[in-house]
């Protein structure tokens, strides 16, 4: 299985990398992140994330479609570091 | 170039600076020579010896015009004379390079002299007002410098029209408004009709190019009775700017002087995003010395009493930001990032409004920029005043967040939105610390 998943937005390129992800390493049903992610995206977000196999994965495929939907809040990468270890990392094209 | 009084009053409150994009003499020139308005002879140029070759073809004395989005151009010295090309070369060399009202000339424009007899003023201007909200045409009996006193001291030589936008302007309605005003001495059949055909051009103008505002001042009528737009100032709208890219407008903003390589990379931040705004600006092309703050605003009425109260305290204002509108958390933190490239003494958001936006975005994009931005200024004053919708949860992200951040940080919610004076203190007392800090 790929070690880390990475997508595209309109401004943004968004990593989350498995390795260090609590939900993928420990493959429980309910981590000590407490899907921080994922609630982060359904809170501030546009529901760009979901669980499957115990690890976060885009919701939404067509890469367009992510663009055209997701509402680049960034709230993934500080909840997933304030409740986690800070596996998702953000970077913001300021072109 | 001068605005119209008359109408800049109806346009008071900074509307209209918003929405408009200038362009240069020069450029406004060739719109009314397309239009087949007569202009004088004469071509812009980059450099002493251009200006030289300008002035051997056209073969006649010349004036020779600081290129800059100003006005008052003629009494700050902008606006020069020379007799032959040697001497324009001379003169040219003395304007580019220089700066004239502060701004820098990179151009002059070369233009044959007119002997003038009369001078007229023409424009069509947007006014905002709301009992008009639509183009208005204004002719003037007198034009030239110091066009604003002559409705105040001669209101029979000024007269409005407020154009129906779908029947345009045509020699009914030119006739109609240049029969109220009185002209000294009359006019001739043969200079009323060329009159009434130039202001019937100059509309065509306006409505071909997307203009907020056309104006020909002054509108010059020859001793051998000819008519030349001697000079003219035409702003693009904004939100037209994408149509008119011969303009090489940058950044389709009203501006006095072009944009700083700053604001060229912010307006790729604003450029064809709509997610509410990311507005930046600097006050200044060139931040020297100390005591500059980095200003952002929420909601630009409350924030302009902030940035009054720091500017009373002896800062300096390095650039205006404001989010509002929504916008995402990518967004700000990109405008963050603008503000925090200015070699700045301190961070000041000045939320000073209860926003109905959810201000969790800002908390997010804040914790983000000075999570990466602490370790490089640490000490670095943040203060911010951030109050509206979902403020509860927006102080939590920011308190847990900036937690341990090496930063002298504070953080105001509503009960501060109408102490001003309060922020403006505690963000004296944040700098001088930091300053003292840095000379020690």
């Amino acid at each position: 299985m790929n070690d880390t998943l990475s997508f595209q937005t309109r401004k943004m390129n968004i990593m989350i990398d498995y390795h260090q992800c609590i939900l993928a390493r420990e493959n429980n049903a309910s981590p000590s992140c407490g899907f921080a992610c994922v609630k982060a995206c359904r809170l501030y977000g546009r529901n760009i994330l979901r669980i499957e196999g115990n690890r976060p994965v885009l919701a939404i495929t067509d890469p367009e479609e992510i663009k055209r939907l997701d509402n680049e809040c960034i709230s993934c990468e500080y909840h997933c570091g304030r409740h986690g270890p800070g596996c998702i990392k953000i970077d913001i094209s300021l072109d | 170039m001068i605005g119209f009084p008359l109408l800049s009053l109806s346009l008071r409150g900074g509307e209209w600076r918003k929405v408009m994009a200038r362009i240069y003499e020069y450029q406004g020139k060739e719109i009314l020579r397309k239009v087949g308005i007569p202009v004088p002879e004469g071509k812009q140029a980059a450099t002493p010896e251009e200006a030289k070759k300008i002035t051997q073809e056209i073969g006649k004395p010349v004036v020779i015009k600081a290129q800059i989005w100003a006005t008052g151009r003629f009494k700050a010295g902008g606006i020069k004379f020379a007799k032959t090309p040697k001497e324009a070369e001379k003169v040219s060399q003395e304007l580019i390079g220089s700066t004239v009202k502060g701004l820098p000339v990179e151009n002059v424009l070369v233009e044959e002299q007119l002997d003038i007899e009369r001078e007229f003023y023409t424009g069509v201007i947007i006014s905002n007002s709301y009992k008009v909200k639509g183009p208005v045409l204004v002719f003037s009996t007198e034009g030239g410098v110091g066009v604003e006193e002559v409705a105040a001291r001669n209101p029979e030589k000024v007269g409005t029209s407020n154009i129906d936008y779908l029947k345009g302007v045509g020699p009914e309605e030119v006739n109609q408004l240049l029969s109220k005003l009185s002209f000294n001495g009359g006019l001739s059949p043969k200079i009323s009709t060329e009159l009434s055909g130039i202001i019937c051009s100059l509309y065509r103008a306006f409505k071909e190019y997307d203009a907020r505002a056309a104006e020909i001042n002054p509108l010059v009528l020859t001793k051998d009775k000819k008519l030349f737009a001697a000079d003219c100032r035409f702003t693009i709208d904004d939100n037209s700017v994408f149509r008119h890219p011969e303009f090489e407008i940058k950044v389709p903003r009203d501006m006095e002087r072009p944009p700083t390589e700053l604001e060229k990379q912010a307006w790729k931040i604003e450029e064809g995003d709509y997610r509410g705004t990311g507005y930046f600006s600097q006050m200044v092309p060139r931040i020297e010395g100390s005591g500059w703050l980095g200003f952002h605003g929420i909601g630009g009425g409350g924030a302009m009493l902030g940035a009054s109260a720091f500017v009373a305290r002896g800062f300096k204002i390095a650039n205006y930001a404001d989010t509002s509108g929504d916008p995402p958390a990518s967004k700000i933190y990109s405008v963050i990032r603008c503000i925090l490239e200015q070699p700045v003494d301190g961070y000041v958001l000045m939320g000073a409004c209860l926003a109905n936006q959810e201000q969790w975005h800002h908390a997010h994009a804040l914790v983000k920029v000075f999570k990466e931005e602490a370790k490089k200024r640490p000490g670095f004053p943040v203060i911010m005043l951030i109050g509206g919708n979902k403020e509860k949860e927006t102080h939590e992200i920011i308190r847990d967040g900036f937690k341990n951040l090496p930063l002298r940080w504070e953080l105001y919610g509503r009960e501060h939105i109408y102490n001003t004076d309060f922020i403006a203190d505690r963000v004296e007392a944040l700098v001088k610390e930091y300053q003292k800090e840095k000379k020690g």
